[in-house]
């Protein structure tokens, strides 16, 4: 009697939770799939359920994590390399409204890469695990007179050479002013710095903090890279978070495997 | 006893609050290649009527018309397939239609009831309310068409669990009166996307048009109102509302269905 009780207890928390994926909230977060399936709040709060997502995305019911695995596959997705990879909204089911560096953002992970495949005997594939992406704003887009979103990262953080690597966008021209700052070719991307220490397949607390001309990357309790020169003070973009495994190839037989922990994104 | 004649006596008042007294049912199957229509008086008896059962009937538990769409027909000027009503201001005629300058109003609750999803997993997308442009004879000879069709000014989407709402501009603001009939002058600017997630639950549509003026409103809550150059130039034609399960695509075995518990038009 005492486990029938508890049986439903736990079967009313699970309810309740709604859209939870064991500790982590989804309903911020916009999915995309090396197919091209797309879920955001609706559609992903049935996610466990969903035959589509199965393969990619899931619980571990032993520890509860969320379980993120990329490896190519058939479909419609359009990105370059296999997308596994979720995407803030401010608003649930919108990627219309984001957040400018001044307003600030903290994203908080604890993750782990349990599986990584080889490009080389010697050398793993990367992956992508985080970033700040920068998109034009609709004032912005009708200043300009353009339709289309311009969108590139101010920030990526990579699981790379069993390592996390971080590379950021810099001007090429830091006198650079105006709507120039606006144009992507503007700006390229810096030579990318390391954490000293292997990561390996070890679990890790990754945390992004940004906030008016500051960005700050903390990988465990190492000294964290801060960020906050004229790139950072000029970068014109509003924002989102990025997160996921993002594998950085369509190599025949590649794949990763990324676990979260936690994923939390405040302002 | 008294319970039970209560019930049934709800239900018929439900299935009754839709007057189809001013709308034409046009449904996906077909009859010697056509796709078949049925117009008043005959629609309204439409609950005795077996070839529109499959398409197009009440809900014998709420009342609603539920209307259901898979590839099988089409009609002239589209590919997808339809379950859809098509305003007739003048019962069994398809040649009294609008003016923008002489305005109307339709208004409806309805529910998208169940999409599948396409070979990756995402939603097939319905179109659930429709303002139609139509040609007048004389538009249509002066510019050589064969058929009056001119394009949907106002298409509203089912979308993932989101509402979203497709106008049109004129590509080239000189363009003369004539130059203007023609359905490849107007061209699709970006949709907009209602915040509030539906999902497969009961929403209100309502759209109000006036001289120059196209309000969309949903749950009476949001509203997006296009009031520009395009709506004033788009005067110089007659239009007809729509609404039902304008269903978008051609994927084998993929269906939808729509509800609706109310729907009214004024003029």
């Amino acid at each position: 009697m005492k486990y029938l009780v508890l049986i439903f207890f736990i079967a009313f928390i699970c309810r309740a939770s709604g859209q939870k994926a064991g500790d982590i909230d989804l309903s911020h977060w916009r999915l995309e799939l090396p197919t091209g399936y797309k879920a955001s709040e609706w559609k992903l709060s049935n996610f466990q359920n969903d035959r589509f997502a199965k393969p990619f995305f899931y619980l571990d019911t032993l520890d509860g994590a969320l379980v993120m695995e990329a490896y190519p596959a058939k479909g419609t997705s359009k990105s370059k390399y296999t997308r596994n990879t979720l995407r803030e909204q401010l608003i649930p089911g919108s990627s219309e409204k984001n957040w400018t560096l001044e307003e600030g953002g903290i994203l908080t992970t604890e993750l782990q890469v349990v599986e990584m495949s080889k490009e080389t005997t010697k050398k793993y594939h990367r992956t992508l695990l985080l970033q700040i992406h920068g998109t034009t704003s609709d004032e912005q887009e009708e200043s300009l007179g353009i339709s289309k979103s311009i969108s590139l990262p101010l920030l990526s953080v990579y699981w790379q050479n069993e390592r996390i690597r971080v590379v950021r966008r810099v001007l090429k021209d830091p006198s650079t002013n105006g709507d120039d700052l606006l144009k992507k070719d503007s700006w390229e991307n810096d030579a990318g710095r390391y954490f000293g220490k292997k990561v390996s397949f070890d679990k890790i607390k990754l945390r992004v903090e940004a906030s008016d001309g500051r960005v700050e990357v903390h990988l465990n309790d190492l000294k964290p890279f801060v960020y906050k020169d004229t790139n950072i003070r000029k970068w014109p973009f509003e924002n989102y978070f990025n997160v996921g495994n993002y594998l950085q190839t369509k190599d025949y037989g590649s794949k990763s495997i990324v676990k979260y922990y936690e994923l939390e994104a405040s302002h | 006893m008294i319970y039970i004649s209560f019930l049934f006596l709800s239900v018929q008042l439900d299935g009754q609050e839709i007057d189809l007294t001013h709308w034409k049912i046009t449904i996906p199957a077909t009859n010697n290649g056509k796709v078949i229509s049925v117009r008043p008086p005959e629609i309204k008896d439409f609950r005795n009527n077996e070839v529109l059962k499959p398409y197009f009937f009440e809900d014998p538990n709420d009342g609603a018309l539920v209307f259901y769409a898979s590839p099988a027909g089409s009609t002239a000027n589209s590919k997808y397939s339809r379950s859809e009503l098509r305003e007739q201001m003048e019962p069994g005629n398809d040649n009294v239609n609008w003016t923008f300058a002489e305005g109307g109003l339709m208004r409806g609750t309805l529910a998208v009831t169940d999409v599948t999803q396409d070979e990756v997993g995402n939603y097939h997308r319905v179109i659930v309310m429709q303002i139609h442009g139509r040609l007048t004879d004389e538009q249509r000879d002066l510019i050589g068409e064969d058929d009056n069709n001119a394009p949907p000014i106002l298409k509203i989407y089912w979308n993932e669990g989101k509402v979203t709402v497709a106008t049109k501009y004129l590509k080239d603001l000189k363009a003369s009166e004539t130059e203007i009939l023609h359905e490849k002058a107007w061209g699709n600017p970006k949709q907009k996307v209602f915040k509030e997630i539906v999902g497969y639950g009961k929403f209100t549509l309502q759209v109000k048009v006036s001289k120059g003026r196209m309000e969309v409103s949903l749950n009476d809550n949001e509203t997006f109102v296009f009031d520009d150059i395009h709506m004033e130039k788009w005067g110089v034609f007659e239009n007809y509302f729509k609404a039902g399960n304008y269903f978008q695509s051609r994927d084998k075995g993929s269906h939808a269905y729509v509800k609706y518990y109310e729907l009214e038009v004024s003029h």
